[in-house]
C-alpha cells in the first residue's frame, strides 16, 4: 500500500472510465469522440497501467496492456503518471505514436477538462441532461473506486476486512443509474448495469435525489428518512461499503 | 386501540399499514435545523423500510407508546433498554418528583448519592465502591482509564463486534472523525474464543491494562451468543494472571438478568461493572462499580460532568432498583420474555417460517433464517410495526415488566398478521 499507487490506480481505473463515460455520453464529445480511432496506453514503471479506447462503437477503458494501442506513453513512476494527470510535471514518453501527440494535447485534453467542468463541485449545469451525466459520474467514480480503495487505503482495507461477503446493488429508480459492488473470497469487485444476484441494495428515489445526497445536501440518515435512498438486505456490507465509498474525496476532490 | 385494529383489518384486506405523515413533516422540519434530521441509534436507518416506521412519539405509558399521527404501539425496544418497569412508573415517577422538588442539579451533591452507592454495593456483590453519571460510555471510558490507572498499561482487549459506547477508542476503524491512534491501543478478539484471548494477552505481554466485555455478546446484525460452558472461568483465570483489569460492560443486559450483575447470572466476578440503561428506568444515570482493589485507582482518575450529580435521577434509580427487587424482575422477565418468544415462534412456523430466536429472553435477537440477505425479516419487522408491535430488525429486543399477557396476545395477533402480508407479498422466495 502506497498513496502514490492508491492514486495512480484512481487515476488509471476511475478516471480513465470517467472520462470514457463523457465521451460516450456527454453532448459536447458524443459524437465527436466517435469520430476518432485512438486507444492511448499508461504505463507507469513499477507501478500499474491502464488504458482508454476511443472507437466508432464508443469509448471504453481498462487496466493493464491493451490490444494494439495507437498511442502507448511510458512514466517514470506513480508520481510521474499522478503528476501527468493533474498537468503537472514533466510530459510523459510517448514509445508509440509520436506523430499522434496532437491528439493528446487537444482532443484529449478537451475531454480531461470537460470532466473536471462536470465534476466541479457548485457547477451550474445547462440542462437536465448535464446535471443528471454529472451524477452519474459521481456514482460511477464511487463504484469503480471500491475495489481499490479496498486494496489500497489502510483504514478501507480494515473496514474492507471487516465486511461481510455479498453483492450490493447500487441504483437510482428513475433508471439512471445501476452498478454493483461484489464482495467474494475476501476480494471487491464491481462494475455498472444490473447485477444477477443482490445481497443487499441502496437505492436512490432517482438521479436528482442522488445528487442531493452525493453532494451532501442532505445528511445520510435524513436521506433515508425522507424517501431520498433506501437501503435494505444485508446493511452491514451497505455501512462498510458507503465508508469506503465517503473516502473516495481525500483522493478524488 | 380502536383506531389500531381498524388499521390492522385495512392492512389485511389491503396490504397497507400506519402511514406517518406527522413524523415525516417533523423529520422535515429537524432536517433543517439538525445535522441528519434524527441521529445516532434512534435515526431512520436501522427503519427498513423506512416508511414503516414512525420517527416521533409524544406519548408513553406502561409498555405502549403513541407515535405523533396517534397510532400506538407495544414497545419491544424500551427506550432501546433503558425502560424495565413500564413508561410513567408511578414509583419511579414519584421518587424523582419528591427529590426534585427538594432539589436536583445543584452545586453540592445530595444525599442521594451516597444512599444510592449504599445501595448498590449491597445490591451488587463485587461493588465495594460505585461511582455515577450519565450514560453507558461515560462509565466505560471511567473504567478504562481506571484499567489504565492501576496497571500503567496501554492496551485494551474488547470482542470483535462488541459496544462500548461512541467514544473514539471504542469506534471500528472507517468511521467519521477518527483517527488511526484512536483505536492503536485496542485489540479485538472473537466472541467465546479464549485461545485468541490467551494469543492478545502473550503478544502484548505486560502492555495490557484491562479486558472489556458484554456479560454475553449482544451485537447487532448477528444472532445473539450466550458464553460457551467454562468460557467466564477461563477468562478470569488469563486475565489474572496477566493482572489485567477485567471489566464488565452491563450497561445494556444489567438488572435484565440478575440484580446483582449479569456476571452473577452466569457465575463469575469482574473487576468492574459498568451500568445505566434500565438503571433509572428512563432516567439519566450511568453507574461504574467494583472492587476494592481498585478504589485508590478509580479515586485518582479526574472524571466528571456538569449533570452528573443530578439527584433526581439518582432517586428514581434508587426506587427502580427497589422496585425490581420487590417484582423479582429478573424472573419476571425471563419468564414473559420466554411466553412471547415461544408464541412468535409457533406463529412463524404456522405460517412456514423459521424465527430464529438467540440471546436472554429478556433481551431477545431475532432473525428469519429463511433469507441470508435478512430482507425477508426486515420487511415481517416492518409489518408488525405497521400493525402496532414496534420491531427493529437488527438489534436485540427489550422486555419490560410492564408487558403483560394482555401486551403478548396482542403481539401474536400481529404477527401472524404480519407473516401473512410478508408470505403474500414474497410467497416462499427471498424479499430481495
Amino acid at each position: 500500500m502506497g498513496a502514490d499507487i492508491l492514486q495512480a490506480r484512481l487515476n488509471l481505473e476511475v478516471v480513465l472510465g470517467l472520462l470514457a463515460e463523457v465521451a460516450n455520453s456527454d453532448l459536447l464529445f458524443r459524437e465527436r469522440s466517435r469520430a476518432w480511432n485512438e486507444t492511448i496506453w499508461f504505463k507507469a514503471l513499477g507501478g500499474p497501467a491502464g488504458w482508454i479506447r476511443f472507437a466508432p462503437e464508443g469509448a471504453s477503458h481498462g487496466h493493464g496492456k491493451p490490444n494494439h494501442p495507437t498511442i502507448s506513453l511510458l512514466l517514470f513512476s506513480a508520481i510521474h503518471l499522478n503528476r501527468m494527470f493533474r498537468n503537472e510535471g514533466l510530459p510523459p514518453i510517448p514509445v508509440k505514436g509520436i506523430g499522434r501527440i496532437s491528439f493528446l494535447k487537444k482532443e484529449f485534453t478537451e475531454l480531461g477538462t470537460r470532466l473536471q467542468t462536470l465534476t466541479r463541485p457548485g457547477v451550474t449545469f445547462r440542462n437536465r441532461e448535464e446535471e443528471h451525466l454529472s451524477t452519474r459520474l459521481m456514482l460511477t467514480a464511487a463504484v469503480k473506486a471500491v475495489p481499490v480503495l479496498a486494496e489500497e487505503e489502510m483504514v478501507c482495507a480494515k473496514l474492507a476486512a471487516a465486511t461481510p461477503e455479498g453483492i450490493m446493488e447500487i441504483a437510482s429508480l428513475d433508471g439512471g443509474f445501476s452498478g454493483w459492488i461484489k464482495k467474494e473470497n475476501g476480494r471487491f469487485t464491481s462494475g455498472l448495469g444490473k447485477p444477477e444476484q443482490v445481497t443487499a441494495r441502496m437505492l436512490f428515489r432517482d438521479l436528482e435525489a442522488a445528487r442531493i445526497v452525493l453532494t451532501g445536501k442532505e445528511a445520510g440518515f435524513a436521506a433515508i428518512g425522507l424517501g431520498l435512498t433506501r437501503i435494505e438486505g444485508l446493511i452491514p456490507l451497505v455501512d462498510n461499503v458507503s465508508l469506503i465509498m465517503d473516502r473516495l474525496e481525500r483522493y478524488l476532490a | 386501540m380502536t383506531e389500531r385494529k381498524d388499521a390492522l383489518g385495512d392492512q389485511t384486506e389491503r396490504g397497507e399499514g400506519f402511514i406517518y405523515p406527522q413524523s415525516r413533516a417533523l423529520l422535515e422540519r429537524a432536517c433543517r435545523v439538525i445535522p441528519g434530521g434524527i441521529y445516532g441509534h434512534f435515526g431512520p436507518p436501522p427503519c427498513v423500510p423506512p416508511e414503516a416506521y414512525p420517527f416521533f412519539s409524544d406519548w408513553a405509558e406502561g409498555a405502549r407508546f403513541r407515535d405523533v399521527d396517534g397510532h400506538e404501539f407495544i414497545d419491544y425496544m424500551c427506550a432501546y433498554g433503558p425502560m424495565i418497569l413500564g413508561y410513567k412508573n408511578p414509583v419511579v415517577d414519584e421518587a424523582f418528583r419528591t427529590q426534585a422538588a427538594k432539589s436536583d442539579t445543584g452545586t453540592l451533591a445530595a444525599p442521594v448519592m451516597v444512599e444510592l452507592a449504599e445501595y448498590l454495593c449491597e445490591l451488587v456483590p463485587i461493588a465495594d465502591w460505585a461511582f455515577f453519571a450519565k450514560n453507558g460510555a461515560d462509565v466505560t471510558n471511567l473504567a478504562v482509564m481506571t484499567a489504565r490507572a492501576a496497571t500503567g498499561r496501554r492496551k485494551i482487549i474488547a470482542i470483535r463486534g462488541g459496544y462500548h459506547g461512541t467514544t473514539p477508542w471504542m469506534q471500528s476503524p472507517g468511521h467519521h472523525g477518527l483517527i488511526p491512534d484512536d483505536w492503536a491501543h485496542v485489540i479485538r478478539i472473537p466472541w467465546n474464543d479464549v485461545n485468541a484471548l490467551k494469543q492478545a494477552l502473550e503478544e502484548n505481554a505486560g502492555d495490557v491494562a484491562g479486558f472489556i466485555s458484554s456479560p454475553y455478546h449482544h451485537p447487532v446484525f448477528a444472532d445473539n451468543e450466550l458464553p460457551a460452558p467454562g468460557y467466564w472461568d477461563q477468562v478470569s483465570q488469563l486475565l489474572r494472571k496477566h493482572d489485567v483489569v477485567f471489566i464488565i460492560d452491563d450497561v445494556r443486559a444489567g438488572f435484565r438478568l440478575h440484580l446483582g450483575g449479569s456476571n452473577e447470572w452466569y457465575g463469575f466476578k469482574p473487576d468492574m461493572i459498568c451500568f445505566s440503561k434500565a438503571m433509572g428506568n428512563g432516567y439519566p444515570i450511568s453507574a461504574l462499580v467494583g472492587m476494592e482493589s481498585l478504589r485508590k485507582d478509580v479515586g485518582r482518575v479526574f472524571h466528571t460532568g456538569s449533570f452528573w450529580f443530578g439527584a433526581g435521577p439518582m432517586a428514581a434509580a434508587l426506587a427502580t432498583l427497589k422496585e425490581l427487587k420487590r417484582l423479582n424482575a429478573p424472573a419476571l422477565l425471563r419468564k414473559t420474555g420466554e411466553k412471547l418468544l415461544n408464541g412468535m415462534v409457533e406463529v412463524a412456523r404456522s405460517h412456514g417460517y423459521n424465527l430464529k430466536v438467540s440471546g436472554e429472553p429478556s433481551m431477545p435477537y431475532l432473525r428469519i433464517t429463511d433469507d441470508p440477505t435478512l430482507t425477508l425479516h426486515q420487511y415481517w419487522c416492518a409489518e408488525c410495526t405497521r400493525r402496532g408491535a414496534y420491531f427493529t430488525s437488527h438489534h436485540n429486543w427489550f422486555i419490560s415488566t410492564a408487558h403483560t399477557d394482555q401486551e403478548i396476545r396482542e403481539t401474536l395477533d400481529i404477527c401472524d398478521a404480519a407473516f401473512k402480508a410478508v408470505k403474500k407479498r414474497f410467497g416462499n422466495g427471498t424479499a430481495i
